[in-house]
């Protein structure tokens, strides 16, 4: 769960809630001529070349287009070993890289309904980062 | 070959940004080239994309991928001070030989700071690099020390002289909101600056500098569908290496420098007395009287005298690097070269402001790197 | 635009060689290519010289070429991830082909400069990937186990077929004494080989580390015929793309780009892939191989893992794929690799492909995607 003075990974990928209740949400960008949804966010619609593009909040559900499980240690990461991560399909249409949590290995599967969550990456460390898990039936 | 117009120029100003990344840099000089020649970025064929220091692959896909995606082929190149200046001559040939009809050529930089150390690192095994390194002998401000020294005792020039060449040339980046530094200096505040390896003072090298800088080429007949006023011809554009090789090699003389130089003018059907403006290499002092010499403004050991008598500043006969050159306006080495011609441009459209040089129709852009390399681009109003 | 021909190639073996310098992988190649072609260095008019971008070494290809010989000529220093190598091709290609050059070089270099330990991994473009690094899900890897997961839930694949990839590259490798990986493999061992992201497993990727070199000397048709010794491989088309549309997710299991850059080639060459006997695909994890044969046009979409495993893509089949043993097994210096798919072809098509030989072989293609996104697909025939 999310506490005061945790610290996002990175400026502006997603909103923080700050009352009881609310969910976290990605942040992305929508071209107001041709509509296309980019995360994270552009500056120039990389579509149609426009450089008109407002901020937008993308659902926190998805579904689970494919994922793996990594067992070979990445350099600059430093949770644990091995772990789940994966893309997931967002209804604006992005599909995002996103670390997968709260579930067994083995109950993975493709086309799953998932939320978004955030969570640290490791304990001992107040960064917190987008995630996403499989919907409770 | 076809005639080449420079249709479109862009620049980002320049200095340090620790707020901007190279795409931003990069994005920013691109949309200012698109709207200065009014080209869709959909119309543009090819992009040739330089920089030095970054090290991540298809940076050029990165930061022309955040403007659009339309499968044009885009190079990654590189060509050490010399690279964007490289795009350029690449971009020209593509339009002259027929290959495409508007290219892009593009330079952008995210320079690390401090002294740079020359990474010499061919046909040499790492322990011996690492010796080297060690002892302290690969720091490239060092060579041009060694060629001050040489030019005082053979031609009689005088450290009051090199430091001149800081000073005129800071000069005319006051002039220039683009400019890396731009506050007028003397030549005691040149001389009395930090110490960097007798006689090299700190104001006598260029910066470290960040920036991005494009150009957009094009054929004559599609210059025409764009613009309907005056356009700038490309009139050569020249990449060289040595053909033979001398220890003195860019230490009093560079030759390659001249061989370009002379391939360029023959180019054009020019000489140096048609030359109108000059942006030339000078990350140090000592480099741009010796490049009065390889570009034929004077003969060789006259560099000093012709700078003494103002020739080269804003006002006098042929001014030198009227937006600062390397040393004031900056060397973001991954677009210098681009930045040079945006200069030119600008001059030979009268559009150069406070810095304008009266009735400027001929225009050179010359570098000079690691390689060794050079170009010399001559633009034509 | 004139016919261009490739007069000769040269190259290092692929693998690791900390016993010996750039410059020394560099003249092997430069100096094999220049022999092949009976021509003398000073012949050359220009050079493009592709690396890979971590080399910190400024103007590497003045440097290294200027010991070789000084002759004024330009050199132009490029890169473009794994198509930096057909890059440095398709820019002497164009060079000759629209009269600017008679006789260029493309040649390539990969060598380590620095040990690992001074040459960290480049720094991350974007805030969005150093936080991608910090969760650990942003290596090349990851997305090959991807695409394999899904492909085997959309077309039924299964994992032997796509180790049987792995078999049959090293197998055609184990006869090409420039290959790194020279041994055979069987399907037990890629498939029980360490695990690095399941279901993709260490025999299934490319060699971690290769250095090499490898280099091409292009020309007009008439200047070749004054050196010319036998018979000439020609030109018929080079292309490089990048990407035209956004390919996250979809890019995963069918890459829009290497197929629209495909297309583009066979319209230039005035061909399609039933002329085509055969080809050097870009397969840094078996995956990929399996993706391009449908972006080849060797099979409709969902079939590739199929023809994997039925052995039409290995020398003696319908049309050979990788027969040098591809970015699995000949290695993956990625600052040259598109040079040493052109040298195999050359090889092939001449005839001097000893055991590995495709007999008749008389037009064959290379292809090749890299990140950024670009890709290149270039097609030669005798
Ligand atoms: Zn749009």
């Amino acid at each position: 769960m999310v506490e005061q003075g945790m610290k996002p990974i990175a400026e502006g990928l997603f909103t923080i809630p700050s009352l009881p209740g609310e969910q976290p949400r990605l942040i992305g960008s929508k071209c107001r001529n041709c509509g296309r949804v980019y995360f994270p966010k552009e500056v120039v619609c990389n579509a149609c070349f426009q450089e008109d593009m407002e901020e937008t909040l993308l659902s926190n559900r998805g579904k689970l287009y494919s994922f793996t499980i990594i067992h070979q240690k990445p350099m600059a990461y430093s949770g644990p070993m091995p772990y789940a991560m994966g893309l997931v399909s967002l209804p604006e249409g992005p599909t995002i890289m996103s670390l997968l949590t709260g579930c067994d290995f083995e109950k993975l599967e493709l086309d799953m309904d998932v939320e978004l969550v955030l969570e640290k990456i490791v304990e001992e460390d107040e960064t917190v980062t987008y995630k996403f898990r499989p919907v409770q039936a | 070959m076809r005639e080449v117009v420079l249709l479109g120029i862009g620049q980002h100003k320049v200095g340090r940004f620790p707020d901007e990344t190279i795409t931003d840099i990069g994005r920013t000089a691109i949309l200012e080239a698109l709207k200065d020649a009014g080209i869709e970025y959909k119309d543009i064929q090819a992009a040739y994309f330089t920089n030095r220091d970054e090290r991540t692959p298809c940076l050029g896909q990165h930061v022309l991928g955040t403007i659009g995606l339309t499968g044009i082929p885009i190079i990654n190149a590189e060509n050490a001070s010399p690279s964007a200046s490289t795009a350029f001559v690449m971009a020209y040939d593509a339009v002259a030989t027929g290959q495409y009809d508007a290219a892009l050529a593009v330079g952008a930089e995210k320079t690390a700071r401090g002294l740079r150390v020359p990474v010499v690192g061919v046909g040499v095994n790492i322990n011996r690099m690492m010796a080297m390194a060690k002892q302290g002998f690969a720091v490239i401000p060092g060579m041009f020390a060694l060629a001050m020294r040489r030019r005082m005792k053979d031609f009689g020039e005088t450290v009051e002289q090199f430091a001149q060449v800081a000073v005129k040339n800071r000069k005319h980046a006051h002039l220039n909101p683009y400019a890396h530094y731009q506050d007028v200096m003397t030549i005691e505040d040149v001389l009395n600056s930090r110490l960097i390896c007798d006689p090299v003072t700190l104001f006598q090298c260029c910066p470290t500098s960040e920036g991005a800088a494009a150009a957009i080429l094009c054929s004559k007949d599609v210059a025409k569908r764009y613009k309907s006023d005056g356009f700038t011809i490309v009139a050569s554009g020249v990449l060289n290496t040595p053909v033979s090789w001398s220890p003195a090699l860019g230490i009093t003389t560079a030759g390659l420098d001249k061989m370009a130089a002379d391939e360029a003018y023959n180019m054009a059907g020019l000489g140096p007395k048609d030359v109108d403006i000059i942006e030339l290499h000078d990350p140090f002092t000592a480099s741009e009287l010796i490049h009065y010499e390889d570009l034929s403004l004077c003969e060789v050991g006259e560099a000093g005298k012709i700078l003494s008598e103002g020739k080269t500043e804003i006002g006098g006969e042929i001014p030198v690097n009227t937006d600062g050159g390397l040393l004031s306006r900056g060397h973001p080495i991954g677009a210098t070269g681009l930045y040079q011609i945006v200069e030119l441009e600008l001059q030979l459209r009268g559009q150069a402001g406070q810095r304008q040089v009266e009735g400027a129709k001929v225009g050179l852009g010359h570098m000079e790197g690691l390689g060794p390399c050079a170009t010399v681009i001559i633009l034509k109003r | 635009m004139r016919e261009v021909v490739i007069l000769g190639i040269g190259m290092h073996k692929a693998g690791e060689f900390p016993d010996k310098t750039n410059l020394e992988l560099g003249r092997a190649a430069t100096f094999g290519a220049l022999r092949d072609a009976g021509m003398e260095f000073k012949d050359l008019q220009s050079a493009y010289f592709s690396k890979n971008k971590a080399d910190p070494t400024a103007s590497i290809g003045e440097m290294m070429l200027g010991r070789m010989g000084l002759t004024g000529m330009p050199v132009v220093n490029l890169e473009n991830d794994s198509c930096s190598g057909s890059s440095a091709f398709w820019l002497a290609y164009n060079a000759v082909a629209f009269g600017r050059y008679d006789i260029s070089l493309a040649v390539g270099v990969e060598k380590l400069v620095l040990p690992p330990s001074m040459s960290p991994p480049p720094p991350p473009a974007t805030e969005y990937e150093a936080a991608l690094r910090a969760m650990g899900i942003a290596d090349i890897s990851t997305r090959a186990a991807l695409a394999m997961r899904r492909r085997m839930h959309d077309y039924g694949e299964t994992v032997g077929q796509f180790a049987r990839v792995s078999v049959k590259n090293h197998k055609n490798a184990a006869h090409y004494p420039y290959a790194q990986r020279q041994k055979e493999v069987t399907l037990d061992e890629v498939l029980n080989s360490l695990p690095i992201c399941d279901p993709l497993t260490l025999l299934q990727c490319c060699p971690p580390l290769s250095e090499g070199c490898a280099a091409a000397v292009l020309c007009s048709k008439d200047v070749a015929k004054r050196y010319q010794r036998g018979k000439n491989i020609t030109v018929a088309s080079a292309v490089l793309r990048t990407a035209s549309e956004s390919t996250s997710g979809v890019g995963l299991t069918a890459a829009g780009l290497s197929k629209s850059t495909a297309k583009e080639a066979y319209n230039i060459a005035g061909i399609g892939i039933d002329d085509i006997d055969l080809i050097e695909l870009c397969d840094p994890f078996t995956v990929n191989e399996v993706i391009h044969y449908e972006d080849l046009g060797l099979c409709d979409q969902g079939e590739g893992g199929r023809i994997a495993g039925d052995g039409r893509t290995d020398i003696g089949g319908e049309r050979p794929v990788n027969t040098d043993g591809g970015l699995l097994a000949r290695g993956h210096p990625s600052g040259c690799t598109g040079l040493y798919q052109i040298a195999e072809l050359v090889l092939q098509l001449r005839g001097q492909a000893g055991p590995r030989q495709v007999s008749g072989a008389k037009v064959g293609l290379a292809h090749l995607e890299g990140s950024g996104p670009v890709a290149t697909v270039i097609i030669l025939k005798r």
